[in-house]
């Protein structure tokens, strides 16, 4: 674990979750690929994916090596198990240098028996100071999930949602930060708006959820904290969003956290209702972590 | 690394040198500017812009005004007005982009993101140059 955990932000992300320093700004996030820059250079990149089949490490050290041909990029063997002794044993880990014309790279690919997945890591920082971070980050990588929830922390937000939600889509937008999952037949979709005292100042959180909440009814006090919105289609209601293409369900909290300056929010729709104690619980875990 | 999609190639680049040098110039309102606050408290900017030359006769018969210059208006909103009120002609945008991401709460990228692209906006209009630091 990293020494002092103000320096260290939580990224988890379709699976993965893993200590990164602080000053390391995510840039670019895909599904299943992640870069971080620091002060504008490449610094760091992480890649995984599912092995179906026989894993060899050989294999994919040679996809990458085609992959990157058009940059004249070398790939070379690195021991790290010689340099990195401590590194869990229960993954297999293979090292390479990637040698790129401008810059040079360390690499590991670790392979988990137990999930079958396979991490490409990339480190752009090659002092050999810089090798005891790497070490740290191993340290606190995880690729599977032991209980029913799983963890997806990005910048500042955090949420756990239940392990069969699949990221759908996902935006970073400055002031606006949308998560949308698909769980069965349902869509949950997570919202974060910045910075609240500019958004609430000519409006009410009221106002502002109704905005997200659509067809949906306010079902609560008239809290300036939080607000909740519910609506379930039926009889001729139903036959009338169906034939609109419109969800049959919605429920959607918003709430505003004002310490953070942060409005967050979770919507949940679909054709058939979900388990409201589920949505309470996402929301709930819904929340805003240290900004960096 | 930018590779050259003609040949392939990959070009150099420093962009750590040019994002730092953008970061140090300092931002100078345009002194023909002026603003005034709206009952919100959010600036309105109001410039004057050249007429085109061949928009001069249409302007012309439409307002019967001679005048070969318009007054224009750019509403900003709070955060546009809070980086607005931050441009004092010495502050870095760099220093700029610091101010408003403490004061807003807003992770580093955000930040820098926005502020930049704010003043990217104003340059556009003519209402804001970039001063390189000696």
């Amino acid at each position: 674990m990293p020494a002092s955990e103000e320096l260290w932000q939580e990224i988890a992300w379709d699976g993965i979750a893993l200590q990164l320093p602080r000053i390391w700004q995510p840039t670019v996030i895909h599904k299943s690929y992640l870069f971080f820059e620091q002060d504008g250079q490449p610094v760091f990149a992480i890649k995984w994916e599912q092995v179906r089949g026989r894993f060899s490490a050989e294999r994919i050290l040679n996809r990458l090596q085609d992959s990157l041909k058009p940059l004249k990029s070398v790939l070379s063997p690195w021991d790290v198990q010689a340099e990195l002794p401590e590194i869990s044993r229960d993954y297999l880990i293979t090292g390479f240098q990637c040698q790129h014309e401008f810059e040079t790279s360390l690499g590991i690919l670790l392979f988990c028996p137990h999930c079958r997945r396979a991490t490409l890591f990339q480190l752009y920082l090659t002092d050999p100071r810089n090798r005891q971070i790497l070490h740290d980050i191993l340290q606190t990588f995880i690729d599977h999930h032991e209980n029913f929830e799983q963890t997806w922390s990005m910048y500042d937000i955090r949420a756990q949602l239940p392990v069969q939600a699949e990221l759908k889509s996902h935006e970073f937008l400055v002031g606006r930060f949308t998560l949308s999952f698909a769980l069965k037949t349902k869509t949950i979709d997570l919202y974060r708006f910045k910075p609240a005292a500019a958004i609430l100042k000519n409006q009410s959180l009221q106002e502002f959820g109704a905005a997200l909440a659509g067809e949906a009814i306010r079902v609560d006090s008239n809290s300036d904290r939080d607000a909740k919105w519910e609506y379930t289609a039926s009889g001729l209601d139903r036959l009338a969003v169906m034939f609109h293409r419109k969800p049959a369900w919605i429920w959607l909290q918003v709430r505003v956290i004002k310490d953070k300056n942060t409005i967050l929010a979770v919507k949940g729709t679909g054709n058939k209702t979900m388990d409201r104690k589920l949505m309470e619980q996402i929301a709930g875990n819904f929340t805003v972590t240290e900004t960096s | 690394m930018v590779v050259s999609k003609k040949t392939g190639k990959a070009l150099q680049t420093n962009p750590s040198h040019s994002r730092h040098h953008a970061l140090e110039c300092i931002p100078v309102k345009n002194p023909e500017v002026s603003d005034e606050a709206d009952a919100n408290g959010d600036i309105r900017l109001i410039y004057h812009v050249q007429v085109q030359p061949w928009f001069q006769g249409v302007l012309k018969k439409i307002t019967r005004n001679r005048s070969t210059v318009i007054k224009r208006t750019l509403q900003l909103d709070a955060l546009g007005t809070s980086v607005w009120q931050m441009i004092d002609g010495r502050k870095s945008a760099g220093k700029i982009i610091d101010e408003f991401q403490a004061e807003h709460q807003l992770n580093r990228r955000e930040a820098e993101i926005s502020v930049t692209a704010f003043f990217k906006e104003l340059g556009k209009r003519g209402l804001l140059a970039m001063r390189e630091e000696k």
